[in-house]
Parts: C-alpha cells; sequence; structure tokens
C-alpha cells in the first residue's frame, strides 16, 4: 500500500535545527494492522502526518500504491488523501458547533455525493459505531468514549482503505478505549489498513505488527500474531 | 485596589495591539465625527441668539395661498402693517421695519455697492444691536445719519474716530433717478456674528418720504419689500396675536378691483409669527438675506452622529465578548482570591473608559486637522472654543463616561459572570455560547446603519445631479450677466453698452431685460384672466421684462406664433397706465401659462388675449394683452420650486442688467473686456458681471455640501463598521483555526475554507441590507417629495450600497480567512 524509503524530517525554528525522522524505511501492506509505539517525542506523529500527507517529507521517497508522492502539491495531495485516508486524533478534534450528524457528515461534503446518499452513508456508520440514538446531540454533550466513536465515524464514513490513527485511546478510560480498539479491529477485519500510534502494550496487541520509534530511528519490529 | 485596574488596563491595551488599535480608532473616529456634527449643529441653533430679549421678539411673516400654484412664502411682510399692529395688539410693546436700499458710498476715488439697511428709528427697542460708539437713543433721528459696522469702520475710516464722520451716499428713490445724499456717522455697532440671520453692514432711518415715486416701497399691501420685527410683552401673546392676524387682514388689506369684482386679497393672504432664534432655521421662501438653515437637515445629521458612535461602540463590545475567552482565567483567578461581581464590572468598565479616552485624544486631533475642510463645505467658521467652555468640555467627557459605559457594560456582565470552577477545570472556549449571536446582531447593526448612509448618499447624490442636469429651458452655458446699481444708470448706459460689447470678439448675442434667469425673486406676480372664459380662483402669471433678443440669445425654444420682434410696434410695452388701457400690449407665455389659462395647444393660444390690471391697483385699469407666441418654460429659481406661469412682456422701463452669450473666448477676458467699456461709460459706479453657469451652480450649494457631507460620514460609518468587522475576523479566525485543520484533512482544499469564512460574514451584511432598505427607502421618499422634480429611485442606490457593502466587507475579511485556509491543519490540531 505504501513505502517509506529513507525518509527523513527536520523541523528548523529560528535556532535550533530538529530531526523528528531520520531515514526511516518502512513499507504498510494492504490490510495491515500496525502499531507504531516509542517515547514520546521521537517523531511518531510527525511519521503518521507524513504518512497522512498533512505533512511532506524533507527527504526521501513515499510511494503510495505505487506512485510517488514527493513533490505533489498540496491541492493534489489533498485529493488522494480525501479519496483514501481516515483520520483519528487522541483529542478526537470534533466541531464544538456541529452535531454528531453533522461531524460525520463533514467527511462526504468535500467528495461528490448527493445529500441524499450522504445521509443514508452517515446513518449506515453511525449505526455501525453504536451512536446513531445520539445523532442530534452536540460533542460538549457526549462522554470520551462517545466522542471518539463518532471520531471513529467519520473517518470510515468516506470509505478510505488507510485508517491512520494518533494515540486513539490516549484520552479514554480501559473499558471505553477498549471498545474503540474493538471498532478498529472490525474494521481491519473487512479490509481496511490501519496504522495506529500507541503508548499501551494492550492495544498494540490487537495490531498484526509493531513498529518501534526512537529518536526519528525504527529500532525494532515485532511481528505479533493476530489476537 | 484601582491602581490595580489601571496596570492591568493599560497592559491589555498594550498587549492586544491590534484589538486596541482598533477599538481605540473606531471610536476616535466615531468620537470625532460626532464633535464635528455637534459644532454644526450647535451653531445651527445658537442664531440670533446674542440679541437680547430674543424669546419675545418675532418676525412676521407672509404667505398668499393662490390655487393653481404652489404658494407664495417668505419672510417679508407688508410695509404699512406695523403701524397698524401696534394699535391693534396691546400685546407687542414694540416694532420695527427694516428695509433695504441698493447704493453706492465713496472712499476718496473709490466706489463701492453697499446695501444699506433702512430701518424705523425704533430699531434698538427692538433688535438691541451692541453698539460700541454713539447714542442709540438719537442714532437714527432722521435720514441723514447712519450707524455702521465695526469693520465697515475700518473700511471707511480706518484707525481714524468714525463718529462724526461724513460718507458720500447715492439713492435710487426713484426708477429713473439717483440723489447724491451725504451721510452723517453717527453711531457704530458690533460686527453681527455669523450666526444671525440678519446681515447688516449699515443702517438709516426710513423716510417714506424720500420714495414718494416708488411707493409699493413701503405703502403697499401686496408687495413686500420689508421685515417686521415685533417685540411683544410676553411670549405667551405670540399665539393669540398670530390669532388675531386673520381679522386683522380682513380689516386693514384693501381688496383688489378687478374687472368690475372686488377680489378680496386677505382671503388668500395669511400673517404669522416666526421666534427669532427660529427664523434660520424655520423660515422659508422669499426675503431671506443670508441662505437659511434646515431643521431637517440638523436633526438629520445628529442623527448620523449618534449613529456613527453606535458603531464604534458596536466595535468595542464585539470584540471584547470575542475575546472574553482569553480573560476568562484573569477573572477566575480574581474570582478565586475573592474579588466580587461588582468589583470585576468596575474593572472592565474603567478599562472601557479609559479607552474611550485615549480616543477622545486623537479624536480632538482628527478634529483639529479636518476643521478647515470642514469648514469650506459646510461655509461656516465652526471653531471648538476651548478656552472659555467649561460646558463643551463637561459635554465630551459626559459622552467618554457614556461610550465607555454603553460599549463596556456588556462584556463586562459577561466576563464578571463566568464561574471560576468551570473555567479552570475546562481551560479553554468557555466563552458564552449566546455571546456569538449577539456580536452577529451587532454587526447587523452596524451594517444596516452604513448600508442606509450609503443609499441616502447615492440618493442626494443623483437628485442633486438630476436637478443640476435637468432642463432650465434655455441654455445656461457661455451667458454673462453685467449688472447696473440702479435704473438711472441703466437708463444711462444700458443700451451704449450693448452696442460696444456685441463689438467685442467672441460675442455672438447680446439683450438686456429686467428679470432674467436665474433669479429668486418671485415678485411678478399678476393677475389675469380670459375674457369670456371667468376662472373660479384668481390665475397669478408671473410678468418678466426682457428684450427681443432675450429668446435668441438665451435660446429658449419657440412652441407656437413668435418671438417678440421690434418689426411689430405692439411689441413694445407701453409708458404710463392711460398708454397701456388704450394701446394693450403684445406678450409671450410659457407653457405653464398655457395650461393654467386652459388652452389646449400653444397653436390655440397664439392670437388670443388676456385682460390683467394696468397701472397701480389703486387706479382700477385694466388692459389688454395679446398672445403672439408661446415658448417653453424657463426655470428662473432652482428645481427646488415648482415653475410657475410666465408670461414675457417688452417694458423697458424695468431693463436693468445686460446679458451676453459668448463663444470662442475665454469668460474672464470677455469679463475684462467689457469692464473696460463700463469704466468708460461709468467711471464712478461699481461693476459687477457674474456667469451664468455659476449662478445656477449657487442654487444647489446646500445640497451640494449636504451631499459630501453624507458621503463623508457614511464613509466614515463604513470604515469603523469594517474596523470592527477586521478584528472579528481576526479572532473568528484564530477561534475557528481548529475548525479549518479539521475540514483541510478531510479534504476542504483552501478555496472551500476561504468561501466559508467569508460567506460566514457575508450573511450579516445580507441581512443588514434587509433592515437598511425598507428604512432608506421610507427616509428618502419623505426628503424627495420637498422636490416637484425629483427622481425615481429606481433599485440602482440600494444595489450599488448593498453590493459595496458586501465587496467591503469580503476585503476585510479575505486576508484573514485565507492565512487561516492556508495554515498547515496539523498545528491546530496537534496539542489540544
Ligand atoms: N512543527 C514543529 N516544529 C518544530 N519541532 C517540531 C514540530 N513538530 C514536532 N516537532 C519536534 O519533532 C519531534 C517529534 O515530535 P512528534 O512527532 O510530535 O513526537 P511524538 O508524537 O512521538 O511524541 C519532537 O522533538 C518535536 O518537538
Ligand atoms: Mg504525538
Amino acid at each position: 500500500m505504501l513505502t517509506l524509503q529513507n525518509l527523513s524530517k527536520s523541523y528548523r525554528t529560528d535556532t535550533v535545527e530538529t530531526t523528528a525522522l531520520n531515514a526511516v524505511n518502512i513499507e504498510i501492506r494492504q490490510g495491515e494492522f500496525a502499531a507504531i509505539m516509542g517515547p514520546s517525542g521521537c517523531g511518531k506523529s510527525t511519521l503518521l502526518n507524513i504518512i497522512g500527507m498533512l505533512d511532506t517529507p524533507t527527504s526521501g521517497s513515499y510511494l503510495f500504491k505505487g506512485e510517488e508522492i514527493a513533490g505533489y502539491s498540496e491541492a493534489k495531495l489533498s485529493d488522494i488523501r480525501k479519496e483514501n485516508i481516515g483520520f483519528i486524533f487522541q483529542s478526537f478534534n470534533l466541531i464544538d458547533e456541529l452535531t454528531v450528524f453533522e461531524n460525520v457528515e463533514l467527511a462526504l461534503l468535500y467528495h461528490k455525493i448527493g445529500a441524499q446518499e450522504r445521509k443514508a452513508r452517515v446513518e449506515a456508520v453511525m449505526a455501525k459505531v453504536g451512536i446513531d440514538h445520539r445523532a442530534e446531540h452536540r460533542p460538549a454533550q457526549l462522554s470520551g468514549g462517545q466522542q471518539q466513536r463518532v471520531a471513529v465515524a467519520r473517518a470510515v464514513v468516506s470509505n478510505p482503505s488507510l485508517i491512520l490513527a494518533d494515540e486513539p485511546t490516549g484520552n479514554l478510560d480501559s473499558h471505553h478505549g477498549a471498545e474503540v480498539m474493538d471498532l478498529l479491529q472490525t474494521l481491519n477485519r473487512e479490509g481496511t489498513t490501519i496504522v495506529m500510534v500507541t503508548h499501551s502494550n494492550i492495544d498494540a496487541g490487537r495490531a498484526k505488527r509493531v513498529i518501534n520509534l526512537l529518536d526519528g530511528h525504527v529500532m525494532a519490529e515485532g511481528l505479533i500474531k493476530a489476537a | 485596589m484601582f491602581k490595580n485596574y489601571l496596570t492591568v488596563a493599560v497592559r491589555n491595551l498594550l498587549k492586544h495591539r491590534l484589538y486596541s488599535a482598533i477599538n481605540i480608532f473606531g471610536l476616535a473616529i466615531g468620537i470625532a465625527s460626532c464633535i464635528l456634527i455637534a459644532l454644526f449643529v450647535r451653531d445651527e441653533l445658537s442664531y440670533d441668539s446674542f440679541i437680547p430679549n430674543g424669546e419675545r421678539i418675532y418676525r412676521v411673516e407672509t404667505r398668499f395661498d393662490i390655487p393653481g400654484r404652489s404658494p407664495i412664502i417668505g419672510g417679508v411682510s407688508p410695509g404699512p402693517a406695523l403701524a397698524i399692529m401696534l394699535k391693534d395688539f396691546p400685546g407687542i410693546e414694540a416694532g420695527v421695519r427694516l428695509g433695504r436700499a441698493r447704493t453706492t458710498f465713496k472712499r476718496g476715488a473709490e466706489v463701492f455697492r453697499e446695501d444699506l439697511t433702512l430701518a424705523d428709528p425704533s430699531m434698538f427697542d427692538v433688535l438691541d444691536l451692541p453698539l460700541v460708539a454713539g447714542d442709540k437713543a438719537k442714532a437714527l433721528a432722521d435720514n441723514t445719519g447712519v450707524v455702521i459696522s465695526e469693520s465697515m469702520a475700518r473700511k471707511y475710516f480706518g484707525a481714524a474716530s468714525p463718529i462724526g464722520q461724513v460718507i458720500d451716499a447715492t439713492f435710487s428713490f426713484s426708477p429713473t433717478e439717483v440723489t447724491a445724499r451725504p451721510l452723517l456717522v453717527t453711531a457704530v455697532f458690533k460686527d453681527l456674528p455669523d450666526n444671525s440671520h440678519l446681515k447688516i453692514d449699515f443702517i438709516s432711518r426710513i423716510n417714506e418720504s424720500d420714495y414718494e415715486k416708488m411707493p409699493w416701497m413701503f405703502k403697499d399691501w401686496t408687495s413686500l419689500n420689508t421685515w417686521t420685527y415685533l417685540k411683544l410683552r410676553s411670549a405667551a401673546d405670540a399665539a393669540n396675536i398670530e390669532k388675531g392676524f386673520k381679522a386683522f387682514t380682513a380689516r386693514n388689506v384693501p381688496s383688489f378691483p378687478f374687472s368690475g369684482k372686488e377680489l378680496k386679497i386677505s382671503d388668500y393672504m395669511t400673517l404669522s409669527l416666526v421666534k427669532l432664534e427660529d427664523i434660520h432655521l424655520k423660515s422659508k421662501g422669499m426675503g431671506q438675506v443670508k441662505p437659511p438653515g434646515d431643521a431637517k437637515s440638523v436633526a438629520t445629521f445628529a442623527v448620523v452622529a449618534a449613529m456613527i458612535l453606535l458603531i464604534a461602540c458596536i466595535n468595542f463590545t464585539n470584540l471584547a465578548t470575542a475575546r472574553a475567552s482569553q480573560r476568562a482565567r484573569e477573572v477566575a483567578l480574581r474570582k478565586v482570591l475573592g474579588a466580587k461581581r461588582p468589583q470585576l464590572i468596575a474593572q472592565f468598565l474603567s478599562e472601557s473608559v479609559l479607552t474611550a479616552l485615549v480616543a477622545l485624544v486623537i479624536a480632538v486631533a482628527l478634529v483639529h486637522l479636518a476643521l478647515p475642510t470642514y469648514n469650506t463645505v459646510l461655509q461656516k467658521q465652526l471653531a471648538p472654543d476651548l478656552a472659555g467652555a467649561g460646558p463643551l468640555i463637561a459635554a465630551m467627557f459626559g459622552l467618554i463616561a457614556l461610550v465607555g459605559v454603553v460599549a463596556g457594560l456588556y462584556p463586562a456582565m459577561v466576563l464578571s459572570g463566568f464561574l471560576p470552577s468551570r473555567i479552570l477545570k475546562a481551560n479553554k472556549s468557555a466563552a458564552a455560547e449566546g455571546s456569538g449571536r449577539l456580536r452577529t446582531a451587532l454587526v447587523v447593526i452596524q451594517f444596516a446603519i452604513s448600508i442606509g448612509l450609503l443609499v441616502c448618499t447615492a440618493v442626494v447624490y443623483s437628485q442633486t445631479l438630476y436637478a443640476k442636469s435637468m432642463n432650465v429651458g434655455y441654455d445656461p452655458q457661455d451667458l454673462m450677466v453685467v449688472r447696473t446699481t440702479s435704473q438711472k444708470l441703466a437708463d444711462d448706459i444700458l443700451r451704449t453698452l450693448r452696442e460696444e460689447v456685441a463689438k467685442l470678439p467672441g460675442v455672438t448675442a447680446v439683450t438686456i431685460g429686467g428679470s432674467m434667469p436665474p433669479d429668486s425673486n418671485n415678485n411678478n406676480n399678476n393677475i389675469v384672466e380670459v375674457p369670456g372664459r371667468p376662472s373660479p380662483t384668481p390665475i397669478l402669471l408671473e410678468q418678466k421684462s426682457v428684450d427681443y433678443e432675450f429668446f435668441t440669445t438665451f435660446k429658449v425654444p419657440l412652441l407656437a406664433g413668435r418671438y417678440l420682434d421690434e418689426a411689430h410696434g405692439g411689441d413694445d410695452f407701453p409708458h404710463g397706465t392711460d398708454a397701456q388701457v388704450r394701446n394693450g400690449a403684445n406678450i409671450i407665455i410659457n407653457e405653464n401659462a398655457l395650461r393654467r389659462l386652459g388652452f389646449a395647444s400653444p397653436q390655440e393660444a397664439v392670437g388670443q388675449q388676456l385682460r390683467s390690471g394696468a397701472g397701480r391697483a389703486q387706479e382700477n385699469k385694466t388692459m389688454m394683452l395679446t398672445i403672439v407666441g408661446v415658448v417653453g418654460d424657463v426655470a428662473y429659481r432652482s428645481v427646488r420650486d415648482e415653475m410657475q406661469g410666465m408670461y414675457f412682456t417688452r417694458n423697458s422701463e424695468e431693463f436693468r442688467n445686460l446679458v451676453v452669450r459668448y463663444d470662442g473666448v475665454a469668460g474672464p477676458a470677455l469679463r475684462d473686456a467689457t469692464a473696460k467699456i463700463w469704466r468708460e461709460l461709468a467711471p464712478s459706479d461699481p461693476y459687477t458681471t457674474q456667469f451664468v453657469p455659476q449662478l445656477v451652480q449657487e442654487q444647489y450649494r446646500a445640497e451640494d455640501a449636504q451631499t459630501k457631507l453624507f458621503a463623508a460620514f457614511a464613509g466614515l460609518a463604513i470604515v469603523i463598521a469594517c474596523l470592527g468587522l477586521y478584528g472579528l475576523a481576526a479572532f473568528t479566525a484564530e477561534r475557528r483555526t481548529k475548525e479549518i485543520g479539521i475540514r483541510k484533512v478531510l479534504g476542504a482544499k483552501v478555496s472551500d475554507v476561504v468561501r466559508l469564512l467569508v460567506w460566514d460574514f457575508s450573511k450579516p451584511v445580507l441581512v443588514a441590507n434587509l433592515l437598511a432598505w425598507p428604512a432608506a427607502y421610507m427616509l428618502m421618499r419623505d426628503w424627495l417629495n420637498d422636490y416637484p422634480y425629483r427622481i425615481d429611485m429606481g433599485s440602482i442606490p440600494f444595489a450599488v450600497a448593498g453590493i459595496g457593502a458586501i465587496a467591503i466587507a469580503w476585503i476585510t475579511v479575505a486576508s484573514h480567512a485565507a492565512r487561516a485556509a492556508q495554515s498547515n491543519p496539523i498545528h491546530a490540531l496537534r496539542y489540544e
């Protein structure tokens, strides 16, 4: 599905240059469930953002579905991202002013999809994650677990082939965290490729593969048997 | 405690520079507009307040309601009225008539044309102008004395003491002769201030026997040549005296014998009283010495000032609530540390008052910068007299306190109402939900006001443009008027002057005549009738005396018949009542007269006869006028006045002016060439010329000034509203970065986000249009109703204002929207 070769990313502020990723080589195949682990500040989010085309690498190559995307314009990247990738964040990142339904629907607004089909798809995916009875609520009226399920619904409603999740259970208690992980696992079984950043060994245990990062380097890769 | 508030306030102002700048400059512009308008309003309301006992001094005004034409109104009144009024109404303590004499005064070899005010000796009992020298009681003892203003004393006598000096003056006491009369200076009065409806340089005593050959000056009830001022014993008597005027005119105004019937003039004539201090704003029509003010526009500008200030206050309120969340933590901490709500309200109010105070300082500077231009447009000498003006300063500080409280109260209530527990726990975006809706409502109000002002500007501008470009019935371009100062002089030199001027290069036509356009006088009104066609009401036509060449020189189109022509002996108006009765005269009528007289077509009118009075009314004679031609309507006055029925005669006794049409030569060059001829013909008479296009423009000076001021204040209103919108856009873009980030992650392009933000800011402006349009429409419909000839408002002013406001709003928010849309979403989503 995607191949990163010799990929580096450094940030330059006025005085210091931080190397967040240093010559990373990673391949993610179709249908995989990969967990990225490592201490805080080691570059996990940076890696995920680059995979998600929200950020561009400083050097190296990034093949997405066999296509070299380094050097693509923002608009072009936006199109590829929109068609292929869904995001889930640790802090949910729902829009407070919109209802649950509207938050999920937002992911379809920038696709060319008619209002009726949109409604059908949003309702279907809300039912799937179990928040259909909260469609008209505002995010602030939901528990954290429910909010994250809305975020999952929003990530999958456009049928992406790849879901990127940055510490999706980081703000949840273990019970709600498990619920969200169940959802991700189900999605993976149905064929969606998932790359997830996590600090939790339990969550990582749900993945088929763990990538360990330290100071911008891929340290070791442990293959974990499917649960 | 207060010191702590002040420290926080100052630091806040400094820390949030954009926010402070928008607030302070918005308020400064608002306050400056307010001060400027207040100066204007104060000046307009202060007219004639320098005259002692003004509260019981009134002017008698006259109105003729003649069916079939617009009423004739004016501040002048019949000469014989006062003497009888003093007998009939015991409530009148004193009265004075003022009149005007055209005179020339000599100073060494120089001659000046001066307006001499004629007054009854009771002058100072009623209009008590402060004297700097001389004795009020004796100053107007007889008609050889003159009371002069301080600046005229300087003009004629320099530093020498004016009392006892003699000015060589010449008067025209009859249409055909001039009288030399030396005038002895008996007293000197302080120059009248600008804010007076009076314009007096010289006062001499009315001596009715001087005017034996011009009896209409003071003895006629329908020829209005005097202003009458009454000082009542008490202002409470005014209503009663005014009520008595109906019976007064019925008793005293003589009937007018006309073709066998008695025409009761008093049925059409109404006398009324206007308080001295109201004359400037309320007196309308003929006989205003200075351009009158307009109560409506004074009120309008006062409202505009309040609205501009409101817009500026709204900025403050909006920006303060928009960033309330930024200060929530400070509030929470102060509360945790024991601050009570009233203390917090006091803190935030002192911040807004401090902001308003800083704005005031800048506003005063802005006023000083703007004042010269403002005075030019208004033709006034307004100055904020800070020196001796305790009340003005008090008013300004009152204004500041008001602005501070109005603008700051709501944010203070919101901020001080935050619950510390929620804020400290939730750590962000606890700002009240409702305040967002209030902000939108306030933005709607700001733009509704701005758009309303823009619509008004567009309408006033189009109407003025329309009025100026309206067909006046002749070609006003390239016409120059030369005026003589007396009938005697006119008779002496006008014909020679015409011959000589005609020879000058570039002169294509020359005519002489009496009243030629533009001319604001409306006093040549003659009653006529069509024999055999009785009219239920008298038909009044204006009579204008013009020479044969008038129509071709002015290019007045002929509709039927012919112009007046020297080849036809009957075209010359006979001199003397007997000749008039015997011979009649040929006349030209205009289209309006055609309708008034009831002729179906110009062709039908030609050859018809009218009967009119001959000589003076008392002679009870009539003469026949034969219509030989019909011309289009000629606008003598501005289009604020309806065109009237008119007829033209060639009465050479009334010829006083000369008009030149030129081509291929510059106006000033022609004026100088004519001046040379004049100086040979009349070396001791002042030479005055005017250009007709300028005279026509002058008629619209008030409208021009109004348009400019409206445009300026509407522009300022928009600027202030946009300042607020700019600040709001900045905060909104900041507040919505997370949302924008999410949208971008989900596939929104920069253009999608810009469109979203710009559309969000367009909505209130669109709603504002819906509020502003009907309000502005109704206002402007009333305003236009004052004009007999007016534009059709149509939709253009509304579209222009609406689209203009939206475009300006777009430009204002676009930069923020673009910046927000271009930012990388991961920054927004990274730290939560
Ligand atoms: N926009 C940025 N500017 C500068 N430095 C950054 C930026 N984003 C991340 N970094 C730095 O890059 C490194 C990796 O950050 P990140 O990928 O967020 O780590 P993780 O998600 O593993 O905690 C850190 O040292 C961080 O400070
Ligand atoms: Mg991270």
